[in-house]
């Protein structure tokens, strides 16, 4: 069976060029200037109608007053929380050597949400205190969550 | 000619002919005028300063070894040298690591996710703009370089989608939790305290309430655990000791041994006394003489609705008193 032929669905060679391309109320053509070339990628900055904005995500922090000054409006402004005594020895990748340690919810129905797991762990908590679980060891592989 | 006959009341005034009459004074200035847009002239502030030769050896450009920027390039440490590379070489690439599991984060804690999602977030950066320079380059080692970068960026995101996915379930552990304590659960787990550590472990753990009592946040909860953490205090050294038992039952009316009653000390300033007191049987005998001679007087009797203000007091005594290292006992008669 023969594939349909694409031309088959446009009318005539004519309309096949005059596509339709969205245009304002002045003629404008929304994507840009030309019809040529690829209009796949990514719009800039700079690209565009005069309808087109396309921030950094970094401004609008603020309102300009009617002096021409910018009062900045410190709730929008992002702010990154940084750990005030970070723990430097820890690297972003794990060696390959080392096992992925597996967590064992045996008893627990719901797994690490369980709420029977969470009173057991306080219970812990309140008997020894903060304790290293037997996984510090490397060599352990199995361990209850 | 106009006709006025359907007009407003001040129609006449508008047109009337002003081209001639007196000028208007000049309005009042203000009283908040508009700022100058330039404060100052810059012929007024310019200063002709010596010419600064030209040379990478001048000071200003030296740049100590541990300036923080350093952080966003690739470190290379060489006989115990460090030195920094502009793009990490593609020998040094780690390109076998494998990103943390759910289950190595879940054994952390929280400053340690936090500051392990700033290492991912660091790493990420610097490879975010090696691959940016590398693009621009044209050499024939390019795509393998930008691919190998590309893998490892890809375990850095993997670890930080796997450090947010623990805090949530921890969250969630949490608020499940939260929701069904009952006061038979605390109970449960206040069969766990013998020892003044475990004590504070536990008040700590169910209450929130620190060890150092200046650092806590006065609230309601607070208060409802200090009494909590008070009545556990005399059950348990009122089961051990049967001194202090007597002197409970004669003096007080408390009898923690019969657990069929469920009365215990309510009254705030009693329950200060024993709340700062020592955990051991010597401290608590004293208290209860203390809250004795606090019964004494029916005016001593903290209302429910007085007690957040009443604690506050006392607690500011309390610091007053440490800081300035007399060993005078706060007492709420004293107060």
């Amino acid at each position: 069976m023969r594939a349909t032929n694409i031309l088959q669905f446009q009318s005539t060679p004519v309309t096949n060029l005059l596509r339709p391309w969205k245009k304002f109320k002045d003629g404008t053509i929304f994507y840009g200037l030309t019809k040529t070339g690829n209009k796949r990628t990514p719009l800039t900055t700079k690209q565009g109608n005069k309808t087109m904005y396309k921030g950094t995500r970094s401004s609008g922090i603020g309102r300009h007053t009617k002096y021409g000054e910018y009062v900045i409006n410190w709730r929008k402004v992002r702010t990154f929380v940084t750990p005030t005594f970070p723990n430097l020895e820890l690297k972003p990748l794990v060696s390959h050597n080392t096992n992925e340690l597996r967590h064992e919810f045996t008893g627990f129905k719901k797994g690490p949400l369980d709420k029977n797991l969470y009173f057991e762990k306080i219970k812990e908590f309140i008997r020894d205190g903060r304790v290293q679980g037997k996984a510090s060891d490397v060599s352990c592989h199995a361990e209850r969550g | 000619m106009l006709n006025f006959n359907r007009c407003l009341h001040d129609t006449a005034t508008r047109y009337a002919r002003t081209r001639f009459t007196i000028p208007k004074p000049k309005p009042i200035p203000s009283s908040n005028p508009r700022k100058p847009t330039q404060t100052t002239h810059y012929l007024k502030n310019l200063e002709v300063t010596p010419p600064i030769p030209p040379s990478t050896a001048n000071k200003q450009f030296h740049i100590s070894d541990t300036h923080p920027l350093w952080q966003f390039f690739h470190t290379n440490i060489k006989d115990n040298k460090k030195s920094h590379d502009y793009i990490t070489p593609p020998s040094q690439l780690d390109t076998q690591s494998r990103s943390w599991s759910i289950t190595e984060l879940r054994r952390k804690s929280f400053n340690d996710l936090h500051s392990l999602w700033y290492a991912c977030l660091r790493q990420r950066n610097i490879f975010a703009r090696e691959m940016h320079l590398i693009n621009t380059e044209t050499s024939s080692n390019k795509n393998n370089h930008v691919h190998s970068l590309q893998q490892i960026n890809e375990k850095c995101r993997v670890t930080m989608w796997r450090i947010r996915h623990v805090l949530s379930e921890r969250d969630y552990a949490f608020r499940i939790a939260r929701s069904t304590t009952t006061n038979n659960v605390i109970d449960q787990l206040s069969e766990q305290v013998e020892t003044t550590e475990q004590l504070e472990r536990f008040q700590y753990a169910v209450f929130g309430i620190s060890e150092i009592i200046s650092e806590n946040v006065i609230d309601r909860k607070f208060i409802d655990g200090l009494k909590y953490i008070t009545n556990l205090k005399l059950k348990i050294l009122a089961k051990k000791h049967d001194t202090l038992n007597e002197k409970l039952v004669n003096d007080l009316q408390l009898n923690y041994r019969d657990n069929t009653s469920s009365m215990g000390i309510n009254d705030l300033a009693e329950a200060f006394i024993v709340f700062i007191a020592e955990f051991d049987l010597e401290s608590s005998i004293e208290a209860c003489d203390a809250i004795k001679e606090l019964r004494s007087d029916p005016k001593n009797k903290i209302s429910k609705y007085d007690e957040l203000e009443t604690i506050s007091k006392y607690i500011k005594q309390l610091k007053e008193s440490s800081s300035s290292q007399d060993e005078v006992e706060v007492t709420p008669e004293a107060i």
